[in-house]
């Protein structure tokens, strides 16, 4: 169940080590390895703060296209990769925010993946962030 | 996704009656001192809500006592959790991947 900052948390222990999975998350053609149905074409990462990303997700029977994308707001190289995600060039205020976390533990990877803030009101950030949790607390209590 | 609940709750005072309304059922009056927010103002709010289907109103001698209905936040939880799937399907991938760079590493 979410905790009370994000709407949803996904914590894994990847059986590789940590650098493997900082290229798998970085680098396009690793990335386009395990993104379900997306051309490495369609794959752009500049990754750095402020850089952009988008990929395309094709559904191979109908053929329509999903464009995803959205800014690296936080770059550690290794530990921590903070992006927004949502339509390619929608504003940054008003898209939901990515924390990927990765902990090295030997030859493994603890990965921890933090999404939060699926609508709010741009540039109001105590709708945005009091939105989430009272979600989270809401949800909790009626399911 | 019916985005009329998120609109609904993405406003201030609409979250924090929401989250007052949690703990149990109150009449305009109550939440008013509660808020320390006028009642014409609490009443609007309170119409909102009632309008997106979150809140629910009955009456009771000459009050009139509203509570949270369960039925949108069923509705986010559902979509909130179809996130989650798609994101717990792609990370499979993602640790079988892992496994193939990991072994051509070590090739």
């Amino acid at each position: 169940m979410p905790t009370s900052e994000q709407v949803f948390t996904i914590t894994r222990t990847l059986n590789a080590r940590r650098e493997l999975v900082w290229r798998a998350w970085t680098e396009e053609k690793e990335l386009a390895n395990w993104l379900p149905s997306t051309p490495l074409e369609t794959i752009s990462f500049d990754v750095r703060e402020g850089g952009r990303y988008r990929y395309t997700m094709v559904n191979s029977e109908t053929g329509e296209e999903y464009p995803t994308g959205g800014v690296f707001l936080e770059v550690v190289p290794f530990e921590r990769l903070v992006f927004t995600w949502g339509y390619p060039d929608a504003p940054i205020e008003n898209s939901p925010v990515v924390t990927l976390t990765l902990t090295a533990h030997g030859d493994r990877t603890e990965m921890i993946f933090h999404l939060r803030g699926l609508a709010g009101h741009p540039g109001d950030q105590y709708v945005y962030d009091g939105w989430s949790d009272a979600l989270d607390t809401i949800v909790k209590k009626y399911t | 996704m019916d985005t009329t609940t998120l609109n609904a709750l993405s406003e201030p005072n609409r979250l924090q009656i929401v989250e007052l309304l949690r703990e149990g059922p109150l009449t305009v009056g109550e939440i008013s001192e509660r808020l320390q927010i006028r009642q014409p103002q609490v009443s609007k709010h309170l119409r909102v809500l009632s309008d997106a289907g979150i809140v629910k109103v009955h009456a009771d001698a000459n009050r009139r006592i509203y509570q949270l209905r369960p039925e949108p936040f069923i509705q986010l939880n559902a979509w909130l959790e179809s996130y989650r799937r798609i994101w717990e399907e792609r990370f499979d991938s993602l640790d079988d991947y892992l496994k193939e760079m990991q072994e051509k590493e070590e090739k």
